[in-house]
């Protein structure tokens, strides 16, 4: 936690798990072993020791969503994020919350030192001591054998109300040195070091410092270091019989002990008199529970751990246009993108949509407060979109998007173009028929605080286009460039990768018995989806460099290439182009294909090509070079290798092909 | 009523609340068989047989939570609304009691079997193993639901397995629960 907002969302969380786990207890409080409400606060551990968010999701509440509203108010407009659960400051404070902060942490600190000095403090105590008599230690050996325990050292004590074990690694049992002592407490003694309480006693006493300024927490540290005593008087009374156990209750009530009270690394609790009342409401409540009760405790326990630990799946309608937009953006800044396929899709939708709140889900923490406040600015006047997008025409929502020729630069960085269709030319420019228009945007997205933004790189550009299905690309579009020279032809393969989320949704009312189901594109996002959908296409392509005139020789040509991945090692035999005017592909990405010119031709011959789907979860391979074939009037000319040409900044941009 | 058709009729209730709670037959996403009719039986069954079995009375409250929450969940069904999954913390609580309720109520009617079965026949043993078995059954169905979202591929298959292995087990568990209830038909005729 390095700052107040991962402090609030890791206490609120650790909040929310301590109310239900009180309710939990309150149901089972007769039903359930002590052993077994003892071990439920483990689960609060966990949780106050497993980072707010850790996997995106939430636990019980989305209190991100209030920590956003409280962060925005105050004008602060970073990432909140927890990472590991112990508060760090980072730096001299600055703003209010970071003097808040430091407050707390010098809180934690004064709180560690003063259990630290309390534990010093009895263990002066204690140095005093007087070893146990023969007599006395006889008896302890003969305990501590029925229940199976090692006898540690003991000694005794001037002037305290109760015995206690003390110490981790070599631990001591305490006893007052002024009175005799009961074999009982002798027995709960020995059952607190059976368990290592002592131990669990250091833990609360940690986390309890951690959360000193949360009360509830502090009461459930209270409530968990009392359950460990209720555990031990479960044992005791297995122990017992009769009349021996009423008796026990009796003890009880003399085993206050406020001089050393939590005191960690040992079992002082502060047995006050409300506790020390619930421990004997439990002795009176006292029962043995039936054999399988331990597999229904541990039934439980798992069940709520893993509940609790995996929790909840953010839901992206709590950024409905519905709620009040402060709602809306606070839920928008704590629903963030956790794959790098969520992000450009929720970047797109915020595009299809033209729909701020969706921007803010995926925008780096940069730009935040500026869309932000644009978006309230139009909220107030009215003006609808509530965001500028920066695409002068409104998008073909149902021909959703596109992302062509993904790259990840590392595992924190991919880029890639994408690509909508708009329903009109831009510029007022005149409609034709089978063409369509694209906008296109080339794309970064990357991880910041652990969640994926989207960055654009550049303004939309307008891309006119065949009308043709995106998902198998776009001759229009740019792609990677291989490309070879052969006396005075230059031969090229161009190779586009398209990435797709399947965002089809059927309609709720929109069944026929006639036409059956009917299907619409989703535009709400999905932050944490993986792309559904891969292809990798390629087209192959002659430009004669030469005259006109030096053309009109050229009769016909023919080519035929073949990938050659990373790795592999050059195809000898290479299909022929066949005659004039046929063509084909084969499984392993092999093209062929054969022209015959027109007079007048050129400079540039498409040869076609094909394409096919690759595994969208896959690292995008490109071969590493493609072995072709070039034929010049039906006969064969030369062999060469086309290599990849590099990107330049200009290449990003689209280009006729 | 003597004591005997007390436990007839409490025993019968027990097992018709579980026919309730297992067999789910829908018209248009709505149950026939609603699972809040098996609770309200539990709780009949509860009272009838408390006095043999002093700890069923710690069910009562936990049965009249989960006889809510069914209805509820039934009466959203009407609505075309489905509460299941919309709050985790309730999910949880009723999911708890739910695993709770059901190993507590099995082990005092095996208690009961033993009390009452015929020589040779080993009701007992055969209910608390079928509660052993619902119980992981349950923790087990939850577990995975927890999972979901990273077993997408196996999820159908997973899912029907462990409900197959679920169902078999229900019916096991109401086969011995009506053989206990024809054993104590005999003793009330007699």
């Amino acid at each position: 936690m390095f700052d107040l907002w991962g402090f609030l969302l890791q206490t609120l969380t650790a909040s929310g798990v301590a109310v239900l786990l009180l309710v939990i207890k309150a149901l089972f409080k007769d039903k359930l072993p002590p052993k077994w409400h003892f071990a439920v606060w483990g689960v609060l551990g966990v949780m106050i020791l497993i980072p707010a968010r850790w996997s995106g999701r939430y636990t019980l509440v989305h209190w991100q969503v209030v920590v956003e509203l409280i962060k925005v108010a105050v004008g602060e407009y970073g990432f909140s994020r927890v990472l590991f659960p112990i508060p760090v400051l980072k730096g001299i404070p600055d703003t209010i919350a970071d003097w808040i902060f430091a407050v707390y942490v010098i809180g934690v600190t004064a709180n560690l030192a003063r259990y630290l000095i309390s534990y010093l403090r009895l263990r002066l105590a204690l140095s005093k001591g007087q070893p146990a008599s023969v007599e006395l230690m006889e008896r302890i050996k003969s305990i501590a054998g029925q229940i199976g325990v090692k006898p540690c050292r003991v000694i005794l004590v001037q002037g305290l109300p109760s015995a206690f074990v003390c110490g981790i690694f070599r631990p001591v049992l305490v006893i007052p040195a002024n009175e005799g002592i009961e074999n009982k407490i002798i027995l709960h003694e020995l059952l607190h070091l059976k368990s290592r309480d002592t131990i669990w006693s250091v833990v609360i006493c940690v986390l309890r410092c951690l959360h000193w300024c949360n009360p509830l927490l502090v009461y459930c540290a209270g409530c968990a270091a009392n359950d460990m005593e209720k555990r031990c008087d479960q044992y005791v009374l297995e122990h017992l019989e009769g009349e021996e156990r009423r008796e026990y209750g009796h003890i009880l009530l003399s085993m206050v002990n406020e001089r050393f009270a939590k005191t960690p690394g040992t079992t002082c609790v502060n047995n006050g008199g409300k506790q020390i009342r619930e421990r004997i409401e439990t002795i009176a409540r006292f029962k043995k529970y039936p054999v399988g009760m331990g597999l229904v405790s541990v039934c439980v326990l798992v069940l709520l751990t893993l509940s609790l630990v995996i929790g909840t799946q953010v839901s992206v309608s709590d950024t409905s246009d519905t709620n009040p937009v402060w709602l809306s953006l606070a839920s928008a800044r704590s629903t963030y993108c956790t794959t790098p396929a969520g992000a450009f899709d929720t970047y797109a939708k915020s595009i299809l949509d033209q729909n701020g709140i969706y921007r803010i889900m995926c925008a780096s923490s940069s730009v935040q407060e500026e869309i932000i406040k644009e978006i309230k600015e139009k909220e107030k006047t009215g003006i609808c979109p509530n965001w500028d997008c920066g695409l002068n025409e409104w998008p073909d929502v149902q021909s959703g998007y596109s992302i062509y020729n993904l790259k990840q630069h590392d595992s924190n960085t991919y880029e890639g173009l994408l690509v909508v269709k708009v329903n009109d030319p831009p510029d007022g420019q005149p409609e034709e028929e089978g063409k369509i228009f694209l906008a296109v945007q080339n794309l970064r997205v990357e991880r910041e605080d652990g969640r994926w933004v989207a960055v654009p790189l550049e303004e939309f550009r307008s891309i006119e286009a065949t009308d043709q299905s995106l998902e198998w690309g776009c001759t229009e579009l740019p792609g990677v460039r291989y490309t070879g020279v052969v006396d005075e032809f230059q031969l090229e393969v161009i190779v586009q990768t398209v990435y797709t989320v399947d965002n089809t949704v059927q309609n709720e009312n929109g069944s026929s018995f006639l036409f059956g189901n009917s299907f619409s594109y989703d535009t709400t996002p999905k932050p944490n989806v993986k792309f559904t959908r891969a292809a990798r296409i390629q087209r192959n392509g002659v430009t004669h460099l030469g005259t006109a005139k030096e053309r009109d020789f050229v009769e016909g040509v023919g080519l035929s290439t073949v990938p050659v991945y990373p790795g592999e090692t050059r195809s000898e035999e290479l299909a022929s182009p066949g005659s004039y005017g046929s063509g084909g592909s084969s499984s392993v990405g092999e093209n062929w294909g054969s022209h015959r010119t027109e007079p007048g031709w050129g400079p540039y011959l498409e040869f076609g090509g094909g394409g096919e789907t690759v595994d969208p979860e896959g690292e995008t391979v490109l071969p590493e070079f493609f072995a072709a074939d070039f034929y010049v009037n039906g006969e064969f000319v030369k062999r060469i290798d086309l290599y990849p040409q590099e990107v330049k900044t200009d290449d990003r941009l689209p280009k006729a092909i | 009523m003597t004591d005997c058709q007390k436990l007839f009729s409490g025993i019968s209730k027990a097992a018709w609340g579980y026919f309730f709670l297992y067999f789910n037959i829908n018209i248009n996403n709505v149950s026939i068989l609603p699972g809040f009719v098996g609770y309200l039986l539990f709780l009949s069954a509860i009272r009838l047989l408390k006095e043999e079995e002093r700890e069923l009375s710690l069910l009562n409250t936990l049965g009249i939570i989960m006889a809510l929450w069914t209805g509820a969940e039934w009466l959203a069904d009407f609505a075309g609304i489905r509460i299941e999954g919309m709050w985790q913390f309730i999910d949880i609580v009723i999911g708890l009691i739910n695993l709770y309720f059901h190993f507590q109520l099995l082990t005092n009617l095996a208690s009961i079997a033993a009390k009452y079965q015929p020589e040779g026949y080993e009701l007992d043993a055969k209910l608390l193993r079928y509660r052993t078995l619902q119980t992981v059954m349950l923790t087990a169905i939850e577990i995975v639901i927890c999972f979901q979202p990273w077993l997408s591929e196996v999820w159908t298959s997973l899912s029907v397995c462990m409900m197959v292995i679920y169902l078999i087990a229900g019916i096991c568990l109401m086969k011995a629960l009506f053989d206990l209830r024809g054993c104590l038909a005999t003793t009330v005729s007699e």
